[in-house]
C-alpha cells in the first residue's frame, strides 16, 4: 500500500487539511517541515485513525476529543469530523514467467460527529461511519466490508511499525517501558509480520479437536475415576482459555496504560520546557508580596523624608545666620560675667549662713551686722528687676548650645534618606517588571495543569504496577494448571488405556498430540527463522546508519534481537551493550527505527513508513546517514521534521524528496510568526514552500527558528 | 515670665494671611478634607512644620520680616504647639536676638512671635515656590531646593 493523499477536517487543530504523498519510487519521501506544535503528532494520529478507527486512538478513543479545542459552540454544537485517505495497492501476477503488476486505487472516509453539551466541557460522539471505495477510471465503487482490505494490507499488530512517533518508536528498546511491554511488542510486531495467523488458527482448531475428543472420552463411562479426571481436564482447560484471555486482555490494558503515562510526561516535560505554570504563579505571588513589602518600606521612607524637613538640624543649617549672631551675643554677656546669673542665690545663701563673702558677720544676732544685712537686702531687691532677663538669657544659653555649638548634619541626613528612596524605587521597579515578565510568561503558556497531569501519571504507574502483579498471578496459575493438566491426561490415558471403547478414543487424542506438537514446532521454526531474518536485517541497516564498521574497530559490532524478543547490541569480543545505558540517544533512536524498517522490508508488505520526529536527537553524519538509510529500505517514506532536524540534510532531502511541503500553527502568531495568518482560529495550515524556502504565512522570526535549529 | 521651664510662646498665636493658607492645606498631611494623604504632595507632617520652615527659610535668605499689620490673617495654630519641640522654642528666641542683636526682646514673647511670623510670612512664598520648582512631587522638589 502507498498513501496517495489525506483530507482532514475538524480533527483537534487540523480544521482542513489536505495532504499529498509522493508514491513515486525515484522519489520516495515526502517531507513535511513542521516546527513543535504544529500538528505533527495529530497528522500522524488522524491518518491512523482514518485506517484503522478508535483502536488507534489512545485509551481506544474513549473520552478522547477529537475536536478542536476552541471550537465556536454559538456556531453549532455539531462537530463533523472526518479523514478521508486514497491509497493504491500493487497487485503482482504471475503468469508464468511473466510478473503483471497492476496498481488499485482506493478510497477510505472515516467520519464522526461530537455533539457539545453547550453548558460544559463535555461531548458525545455519534453518527460514526466507514466507508471504502475503488476508485478507478470506470468511476467509484463502494467496498464492503472496508476492514478487510485495510487489514489485509496494512495488519494491526504493524500499526505502530508503519505509523511511527519518533519518540514512541523508542519503545522497543528504552529503560522507562518495563522487559515485559518492550518484549511483547518486538514479538507482536514480529509474529504478526511473519502472518502465521493462519499457523495459529489451526492450532487453535486443534485445541478445540483435543477437547471435543476429550469430551468423547467421557462417553466410554462406567468409570467414576475416568468422567471425574476428564471433566477436571475440562474444568482446567477451561480455566487455562480464561486466564489466557484475562492475561491478553491485561496486557493489553498494561500497553494502552503504558502509553497514556508515556503521553502525560511528554505533555510534563513539554509544559515544563516552556516553564512550569504553577510554579511561575507562585513566583509571582512570591514577588507581589514582596512588592506588598516593598510598598509599605516605601511608606516609611516616605514618612522619614518628610521629617527631615521638621528636623533641628535643618533649623540650625537654615538659621545660622541669626544663630551665629545671637551666640556671638551670648557669648558676650558671658564674658561680661552676666551670665550665668548667680548674684541673688549667692547673697541669699550668704544671709543664710550668716557670713559675707568678706568675712565680716551676718548674722541677725550679731547687732553690728544690722547695717550690712540691709545692705546685702537692698542689693538683693535692686537685682530682682533685672532678674528675668537674666535668668532666660542664662537658660537659653546653656539649652541653645544644641543649637549652636556643633555643625548641621543636614545634608548627610537628606543625602542618606533620599539614597534609601532611590535605592528602594529601583527595586520597586525591577520587581514591577519581574511581576510583568512573569504575568507574560503564565499568559503564554497552555493551561497545562502539571499537579493534575502529575497525578495522572502516578495513577498510571499505580495500575502498571497492579496490572503486572496480576499477570505474574496468572503465569503462576498457568504454570500450575498446564502441570496439572498433564498429569490428569497421563492419568486419563492410563485409565482409557483399560477400557475396550477407549482404546479408539486414546489413539484419536495421540494424533491430535501429534498434531498439535507438529503445528507447534513449525510455529517455533518460523518464529526463530524469521526472527533472525529481522535480526539480521536490522544489525544491517543500524550498523549502515551509525558508521560502525566492526573491521574498523568500532565500538558496536552488530545488534541483534534475542530468542526472548530483548532487543540488544554487542561490542567487541561478543560483549553486550545495553541500548538504554551504553548507546547515545542518536544510536538508540537509529536502532529501533532500523528494527521498523527491517520489519517492514522481512514483511514483504508494501506499505508507507509515517514517521513523526525521527531525526530528533541526532546531528551530524548520524543524522544525515539515518535520513539516506532510511529512504533506502522504505517503499514509501513520509517524514514529519522540525527545522532543527532538516538542518544539515537540505541536500539528501532535495534529492530524495518527490513532495516537500510546509505546515504552520496559527497559534504561532506574534510569538513565533513574522506575519498575521489572519485567523482567528488554532488551525494548522499548509503552504508549498519546501525545506528552504519561507513565504508569507509560514516566515518564522529570527530568534525563533535558530532556537530551533539549535 | 518668671521661668524658662514652661513655654513663652504658649499664650501667642500662629498667623498667617489669608491667601496663604491655602498653602498649608495643600501641603501639610493634617488635612481635613477627607482624602488620604500622599505624602510626596504634602511632605509637612503638621502646620508648624511648614511655619517653621518658613521662617527658617527667610532667614536663611535674608529676607525682611512683612509687617502683618492691616492684613487679614488667619490662625493656623497656637503657641503651645511648641511646648513638644522645645528645641524650636531655643531657636526662636535665639533667631530672635541674632535679628534684633541684643537680649532684651528674649522678656517680651509676643514680640518675638510677631518677628517670626513676619518672617514667616516673607519666607512662605519662597518656600511654596521651591515646592513646586521642579518635574517632580513636592517632597523631591523640596529636597532639591532648600539648600540653593
Amino acid at each position: 500500500m502507498k498513501l496517495i493523499s489525506a483530507r482532514i477536517k475538524n480533527f483537534r487543530l487540523l480544521r482542513d487539511l489536505e495532504l499529498d504523498f509522493s508514491s513515486e519510487s525515484e522519489k520516495k519521501l515526502t517531507v513535511f517541515r513542521a516546527p513543535n506544535e504544529t500538528g505533527k503528532t495529530t497528522i500522524v494520529r488522524a491518518l491512523r485513525w482514518g485506517l484503522y478507527g478508535d483502536n488507534a486512538l489512545p485509551n481506544k478513543g474513549v473520552k478522547w476529543r477529537m475536536h478542536p479545542i476552541d471550537w465556536d459552540k454559538s456556531d453549532s454544537v455539531n462537530v463533523h469530523i472526518s479523514v478521508t485517505i486514497e491509497f493504491e495497492i500493487l497487485k503482482i501476477n504471475q503468469i508464468g514467467d511473466q510478473r503483471i503488476e497492476t496498481h488499485q486505487r482506493f478510497r477510505i472516509s472515516r467520519s464522526v460527529m461530537e455533539v457539545l453539551d453547550a453548558d460544559s466541557d463535555t461531548w458525545r460522539k455519534t453518527d460514526a461511519s466507514v466507508k471504502l471505495f475503488e476508485v478507478s477510471e470506470g468511476g467509484v465503487t463502494p467496498i464492503d466490508p472496508p476492514e478487510a482490505i485495510i487489514r489485509e494490507e496494512l495488519p494491526t499488530e504493524l500499526r505502530d511499525v508503519f505509523f511511527t512517533d519518533g519518540d514512541r518508536a523508542m519503545d522497543f528498546i528504552e529503560a522507562d517501558i518495563n522487559v515485559r511491554s518492550k518484549r511483547n511488542r518486538v514479538e507482536k510486531a514480529i509474529r504478526a509480520l511473519l502472518g502465521i495467523g493462519v499457523l495459529q488458527n489451526s492450532i487453535a482448531h486443534v485445541t478445540i479437536s483435543a477437547k471435543e475428543a476429550n469430551r468423547r472420552a467421557r462417553s466410554v463411562g462406567g468409570d467414576v475415576d475416568l468422567t471425574r479426571v476428564i471433566q477436571n481436564i475440562e474444568n482446567n482447560e477451561n480455566d487455562i482459555s480464561v486466564k489466557e484471555a484475562k492475561k491478553t486482555e491485561l496486557t493489553e490494558e498494561l500497553t494502552n496504560i503504558e502509553e497514556m503515562a508515556k503521553d502525560t510526561t511528554k505533555q510534563i516535560d513539554l509544559a515544563l520546557k516552556d516553564g512550569n505554570k504553577q510554579q511561575l504563579i507562585d513566583d509571582k505571588n512570591r514577588l507581589l508580596n514582596q512588592k506588598e513589602k516593598y510598598a509599605k518600606d516605601l511608606s516609611g521612607l516616605q514618612k522619614k523624608h518628610s521629617q527631615i524637613f521638621e528636623d533641628v538640624e535643618l533649623a540650625k543649617y537654615l538659621l545660622a545666620p541669626a544663630l551665629d549672631k545671637s551666640n556671638e551675643i551670648m557669648n558676650k554677656l558671658e564674658m561680661e560675667g552676666q551670665i550665668p546669673h548667680t548674684t541673688i542665690p549667692v547673697l541669699n545663701n550668704r544671709l543664710k549662713l550668716g557670713e559675707c563673702i568678706c568675712g565680716e558677720s551676718l548674722s541677725p544676732d550679731d547687732n553690728t551686722a544690722k547695717d550690712r544685712i540691709d545692705h546685702i537686702n537692698h542689693l538683693i531687691e535692686t537685682n530682682k528687676s533685672a532678674d528675668d532677663l537674666q535668668r532666660v538669657m542664662t537658660a537659653l544659653f546653656y539649652k541653645g548650645q544644641d543649637l549652636t555649638s556643633t555643625k548641621s548634619t543636614w545634608k548627610h541626613l537628606r543625602k542618606n534618606t533620599i539614597a534609601d528612596r532611590e535605592t528602594l524605587a529601583l527595586k520597586i521597579e525591577q520587581i514591577q517588571k519581574d511581576i510583568r515578565a512573569h504575568e507574560a510568561k503564565i499568559d503564554a503558556l497552555p493551561d497545562t495543569d502539571i499537579q493534575k497531569l502529575r497525578e495522572f501519571e502516578r495513577d498510571y504507574q499505580r495500575r502498571i504496577t497492579g496490572i503486572n502483579f496480576d499477570i505474574s498471578e496468572i503465569n503462576s496459575q498457568l504454570r500450575n494448571l498446564r502441570i496439572d493438566v498433564a498429569e490428569l491426561i497421563e492419568k486419563r490415558d492410563r485409565l482409557l488405556k483399560n477400557k475396550e471403547k477407549g482404546l479408539m478414543i486414546r489413539s484419536e487424542l495421540a494424533v491430535i498430540s501429534d498434531v498439535a506438537k507438529i503445528l507447534e514446532n513449525s510455529y517455533h521454526t518460523m518464529t526463530t527463522t524469521e526472527l533472525r531474518k529481522v535480526s539480521d536485517m536490522m544489525s544491517e541497516i543500524f550498523l549502515k546508519m551509525v558508521g560502525a564498521d566492526p573491521k574498523q574497530k568500532s565500538v558496536i559490532h552488530s545488534a541483534m534481537i534475542t530468542e526472548e524478543f530483548d532487543i540488544i547490541v554487542k561490542g567487541p569480543s561478543g560483549r553486550h551493550l545495553d541500548p538504554d545505558h551504553d548507546l547515545n540517544g542518536a544510536s538508540r533512536r537509529a536502532l529501533t527505527l532500523a528494527f521498523i524498517l527491517a520489519l517492514t522490508n522481512v514483511s514483504e508488505v508494501e506499505a508507507p513508513n509515517i514517521i513523526d520526529t525521527p531525526l530528533g536527537m541526532m546531528d551530524g553524519f548520524v543524522k544525515l546517514s539515518v535520513l539516506k538509510t532510511a529512504v533506502e529500505y522504505s517503499q514509501q517514506i513520509i517524514l514529519f521534521l522540525t527545522h532543527s532536524e532538516i538542518a544539515g540534510c537540505e541536500e539528501v532531502i532535495r534529492q530524495k524528496s518527490g513532495i516537500i511541503k510546509t505546515l504552520t500553527n496559527t497559534a504561532h502568531f506574534p510569538t513565533m510568526l513574522v506575519n498575521d495568518p489572519g485567523s482567528h482560529e488554532r488551525k494548522v495550515i499548509l503552504c508549498d514552500c519546501d525545506h528552504e524556502s519561507v513565504c508569507q504565512i509560514c516566515e518564522r522570526r529570527k530568534e525563533q527558528k535558530q532556537e530551533e535549529v539549535a | 515670665m518668671s521661668t524658662y521651664n514652661v513655654n513663652p510662646f504658649q499664650k501667642s498665636e500662629l498667623s498667617v494671611p489669608e491667601e496663604y493658607h491655602e498653602f498649608f492645606v495643600q501641603y501639610c498631611q493634617t488635612r481635613t478634607d477627607g482624602l488620604k494623604t500622599n505624602i510626596d504632595k504634602s511632605p509637612f507632617r503638621r502646620m508648624v512644620d511648614l511655619w517653621f520652615l518658613a521662617v527658617c527659610v527667610a532667614v536663611h535668605q535674608g529676607l525682611k520680616p512683612v509687617d502683618l499689620a492691616g492684613k487679614k490673617t488667619k490662625k493656623i495654630i497656637d503657641g503651645t504647639i511648641f511646648s513638644s519641640d522645645p528645641w524650636r522654642i531655643n531657636a526662636l528666641m535665639l533667631m530672635a536676638v541674632g535679628y534684633e542683636g541684643k537680649v532684651d526682646i528674649l522678656t517680651h514673647p509676643n514680640e518675638m512671635m510677631k518677628l517670626a511670623n513676619n518672617l514667616a510670612i516673607a519666607g512662605l512664598p519662597v518656600l511654596v515656590e521651591m515646592l513646586k520648582d521642579g518635574p517632580s512631587d513636592p517632597i523631591w522638589n523640596l529636597s532639591d531646593n532648600i539648600l540653593s
